[in-house]
């Protein structure tokens, strides 16, 4: 058996990486702010076309987290959201996809009741026409409803 | 950190990852029908699972397909978790008799996902299952 020490960052076979498993970890030991937000090095002055998913545990709540956010970077300086969607009974929920002040994709996500002691990976899965290797920038739990970046 | 990247699927004794990738530029059809290596008389319990997005529908993607190759095919089932292309229990024999599965998305422009397979159960653990064929079309049937 292969064993590899954490975190491996793995991406797939085929052109384009379409998977790329353990992009981001991230963990709170504090109940409140509500939510976190995450800023991808994916410039919206290029097209590109991914999706984010969070898996982990919300001790705070004691919910299982699966939630992702579909994202499509217009390529002429916009991030929309393509598709926000939370599995049921998940301790974090996909909140909103956004442009940051300086030109990249971001996202967000909340959870009104509790993110004390939660963690989550991060894995990306990109479109391989308008591939791209992700990563995350900067990551912060706050209070910010709208765009934090 | 370690980071493994290249053209790389990770195979272990009960999980493949990325063993098979898909996606389109059109619209070509709502339904997405894949032929695998599985076949009768092989008494493997199968799971496959699809992951992406669908830029189209404006959706993630995460769906699977469950199957158990018995004598016939048998204890088929779907599982839906975001919106982006829909597992329909069509599972079928193709009729040079191989397990195909069929997927579903209404609008189906610039679609992506990989496929990843689990045996983990005891009969046909650590399968090595592959993908034959692969189509996007307007067949909402069998299609192989």
């Amino acid at each position: 058996m292969a064993t590899f020490t954490t975190p491996t960052n793995v991406r797939t076979a085929g052109s384009g990486w379409y998977a790329q498993y353990h992009l981001y970890n991230f963990y709170t030991s504090s109940g409140s702010p509500y939510y976190v937000h995450f800023k991808t090095n994916v410039s919206t002055s290029t097209e590109k076309i991914f999706m984010l998913e969070a898996i982990g545990f919300n001790y705070g709540t004691g919910q299982a987290i699966r939630c992702a956010w579909g994202i499509y970077t217009t390529g002429g300086g916009g991030a929309t959201a393509k598709g926000l969607q939370t599995f049921s009974s998940t301790g974090l929920t996909a909140d909103g996809v956004y442009a940051s002040s300086d030109g990249y994709a971001c996202i967000r996500a909340y959870n009104g009741s509790s993110f004390y002691f939660a963690g989550w990976i991060l894995n990306g899965h990109v479109h391989p026409n308008y591939s791209v290797t992700l990563s995350i920038t900067a990551s912060n739990q706050n209070s910010t409803s709208g765009n934090y970046y | 950190m370690a980071n493994i990247q290249g053209q790389l699927s990770i195979a272990s004794g009960y999980q493949r990852l990325g063993f098979y990738n898909f996606s389109t530029t059109g619209a070509a059809g709502a339904y997405f029908h894949f032929k695998t290596s599985a076949q009768l008389y092989t008494y493997i319990m199968t799971r496959v699972e699809a992951i992406g997005i669908n830029y189209a529908l404006a959706y993630p993607i995460r769906c699977c397909w469950v199957w158990y190759t018995y004598d016939y095919l048998t204890n088929t089932g779907v599982g839906n978790i975001y919106s982006g292309l829909t597992a329909q229990n069509g599972i079928y024999m193709s009729s040079d008799g191989y397990v195909c599965f069929r997927g579903y998305a209404a609008n189906n422009n610039d679609v992506a996902f990989t496929l990843n397979a689990t045996h983990a159960n005891p009969t046909g653990a650590g399968y090595n299952i592959s993908i034959l064929a692969a189509s996007q079309n307007s067949t909402s049937g069998n299609y192989y």
